[in-house]
């Protein structure tokens, strides 16, 4: 009983605490790493410079490696493979290519050494990845004009999760006067990264110098804005309900809430069921692939 | 006749819904707050409730409540500019609402909607009362999700790209033209198309891009790029990219042979009903003559096998919209061999002009002409 009661104690101060953090801006944000962040450099400040990119890229074997990967992946589904960086980039062009950089550089986020959370970030990193490419499929068929904002919304609204999840561990342990250094319970340590993590992602966002659709898909996963149909936001909100319907999320999920969601965001999207259908499918195929 | 009743205290609102569905053969009864609706209930038993959220006196919520404990389960779709779901949830979850439609609303959005709901309470309207014209077949096949079907969408910011390709197709496919990326987009969302030709060199349009949000619309339909000559490799192009082929600008009348052989070919250049083989009339181009005699051929070639297959002893060639031709005897040369060699025996239906042709050839002497598919048929038991 008394055990009990310290964790609930427990949950409270480290919540507080973190909050206070965050509030505070004196928590340490993750930077894009250093390749990623010289070629977007490049791509932002002039016109594609296949060489000059190429060169960045093949210094990085790791992130080469990844490029190879998505150029042969079935989204491009090219009839023989590609194997050169340079035609990976002509390939790619600017725009998919500073998005990818940015998706490999939030990739590095959600992958963790610590057994306890190493397994609910990798699931996270599958849903956001879900999310991101439905959020995309959404954009082509409600009519968006620009469909990689609503991409790096989906991709990004759980990215404070992570980070909330390893600060969490680390405040924990400060706190715990337990000697076995006892973890919370799972879903109180969920409830609390849910509670808290939204203002992480957002701060994110900003550093990352992403969109203020972005901010806005991380601020509010769940009602839709009338007013702005057509927005990242609202295409970010219903792929999350669409990927927990599918079952591609973390945690517990109220069916009834997520029905709601997907029947207001048909109507608000103007999405036909047969292109729901479609969205599933691709959602299923990206989650098989990148996640 | 199915009821509808529209429950808003918005007349403007309650006009709308009227004038959507006009068409339809539904009577529309309408209540300007639930208490009202309430009351109309009562009076006209309809079929369907379109119920609002806010309104003075009785919201939808309330309504509905109410509506449930009385033990009527008639079907609700909400149609509300109310988004939040901490409303509209309990209303999905507790009171039953089949659908639910925002506003301000598309009239087709509703109109499928109430349709939706109807059906799947069995009650079912006759739709085809108003008086919508059937759909044309030579303009496009209706799908079944109401869209419409075409054979041929041509992307190109040059108009006259369109028009010169489609003076090359037969008369019998459907085809649709656009000169820029918004409205590609907007007739994909709207129809189902067979083969989509994407022009590589819209001025500011990405086409690899553009190819790409389209084969989301129309994941069953082939991509085929539209390149210029001096376009170095297009077959690297083709590939990289993941179009399922090229045509390369300015297209002659053997490409568009090509093109319709290797995405028509099976399903309009010949006709097989059991062991009756009926070739479609070329309708192109002269100079595409001997590319659709190909195809036929090897469509021809193909059935015959697959008759064989199907332990048919003959198989009938019916010509009879097909004129006496130096391809068509060649075609038949062919033919003859290979019903030999799988062991059929080939009759042919055609006219006195075609039989003199065949009479011409020792390979073909001998196929038995006649003048109508009956007597073919009679001959063949």
């Amino acid at each position: 009983m008394s055990q009990a009661v310290n964790v609930v104690g427990l949950q409270e101060k480290l919540q507080a605490l973190l909050v206070g953090k965050i509030e505070g801006n004196k928590l340490v944000l993750p930077a894009i790493p250093t390749t990623a962040a010289k070629t977007i450099e490049v791509l932002e400040n002039s016109e594609l410079d296949i060489g000059r990119v190429t060169q960045l890229l093949e210094g990085d074997p790791v992130l080469s490696l990844d490029v190879l990967r998505l150029v042969n992946s079935s989204a491009f589904a090219p009839k023989v493979p590609i194997e050169s960086i340079a035609r990976a980039v002509s390939m790619l062009g600017a725009k998919r290519l500073r998005t990818f950089l940015i998706t490999s550089s939030a990739r590095q986020i959600f992958v963790s050494r610590i057994p306890e959370v190493r397994e609910i970030f990798s699931q996270l990193w599958t849903h956001s990845v879900g999310v991101a490419v439905a959020s995309r499929q959404i954009a082509v068929h409600a009519g968006f004009e620009d469909k990689e904002a609503p991409y790096m919304a989906g991709l990004m609204h759980d990215i404070g999760k992570p980070i909330v999840g390893i600060h969490l561990l680390e405040l924990e342990k400060s706190v715990s006067r337990w000697q076995q250094s006892k973890w919370i319970d799972p879903a109180a340590w969920l409830s609390i990264v849910e509670a808290t993590h939204r203002a992480v992602g957002i701060a994110v966002a900003k550093k990352w110098k992403l969109s203020a659709q972005v901010c806005d898909a991380i601020e509010d996963c769940v009602e839709y804005d009338p007013g702005d149909r057509l927005s990242a936001a609202n295409a970010v909100r219903f792929a999350n309900a669409l990927a927990k319907r599918e079952g591609v999320c973390v945690g517990d999920v109220d069916m009834e809430q997520v029905n709601t969601v997907l029947m207001i965001g048909r109507s608000i999207l103007g999405l036909e069921e047969e292109a729901v259908d479609g969205m599933s499918s691709a959602l299923h195929e990206a989650v098989r692939e990148f996640g | 006749m199915t009821t509808i009743l529209t429950i808003d205290d918005a007349r403007a609102v309650r006009m709308l819904v009227r004038k959507a569905l006009k068409e339809m053969p539904f009577d529309i009864e309408e209540a300007e707050d639930g208490e009202k609706g309430l009351e109309k209930v009562g009076e006209c038993t309809p079929d369907l409730i379109l119920l609002d959220v806010t309104m003075p006196v009785m919201d939808g919520p309330a309504m509905l409540e109410k509506l449930r404990a009385q033990g009527d389960q008639t079907p609700v779709i909400l149609l509300t500019a109310e988004s939040g779901s901490a409303i509209i949830g309990p209303m999905l979850q507790r009171g039953g609402v089949c659908d639910y439609v925002i506003k301000p609303f598309k009239p087709e959005q509703l109109r499928a909607k109430v349709i939706e709901a109807l059906q799947s309470q069995g009650a079912v309207p006759d739709l085809s009362a108003p008086a919508k014209p059937a759909p044309d077949r030579k303009k496009g096949n209706f799908q079944p999700a109401g869209k419409t079907f075409v054979d041929v969408l041509v992307v190109d910011d040059m108009e006259n790209v369109a028009k010169k390709f489609k003076g090359m197709l037969p008369d019998h496919l459907s085809f649709n033209s656009c000169i820029d990326r918004q409205s590609s987009l907007s007739m994909c969302r709207d129809r189902v198309y067979r083969t989509i030709v994407i022009d590589t060199e819209i001025p500011d349009v990405d086409s690899v891009e553009l190819y790409r949000d389209l084969r989301i619309l129309q994941p069953t339909a082939a991509f085929v790029a539209l390149v210029l000559r001096t376009t170095d490799k297009p077959e690297s192009f083709v590939e990289e990219k993941g179009f399922d082929s090229f045509l390369v600008k300015p297209f002659n009348a053997a490409q568009i042979a090509e093109f319709l052989g290797a995405y028509f070919e099976s399903l309009d250049v010949l006709q097989i009903d059991e062991n009756v083989m009926k070739p479609a009339p070329f309708a192109g181009p002269a100079e595409g003559q001997e590319a659709f005699f190909k195809r036929l051929g090897q469509a021809a070639h193909d059935a015959l096998d697959d008759a064989a297959a199907a332990c048919y002893e003959d198989v009938i060639m019916d010509l009879d919209e097909i004129p006496a031709s130096q391809k068509l005897q060649k075609m038949l040369v062919k033919l003859a061999e290979r019903s030999e060699e799988v062991g059929l025996t080939l009759r042919v239906v055609a006219n006195d002009e075609v039989d003199k042709l065949l009479k011409q050839l020792v390979e073909t002497a001998n196929i038995a002409v006649f003048p109508t598919l009956g007597e073919a048929q009679a001959a063949a038991k």
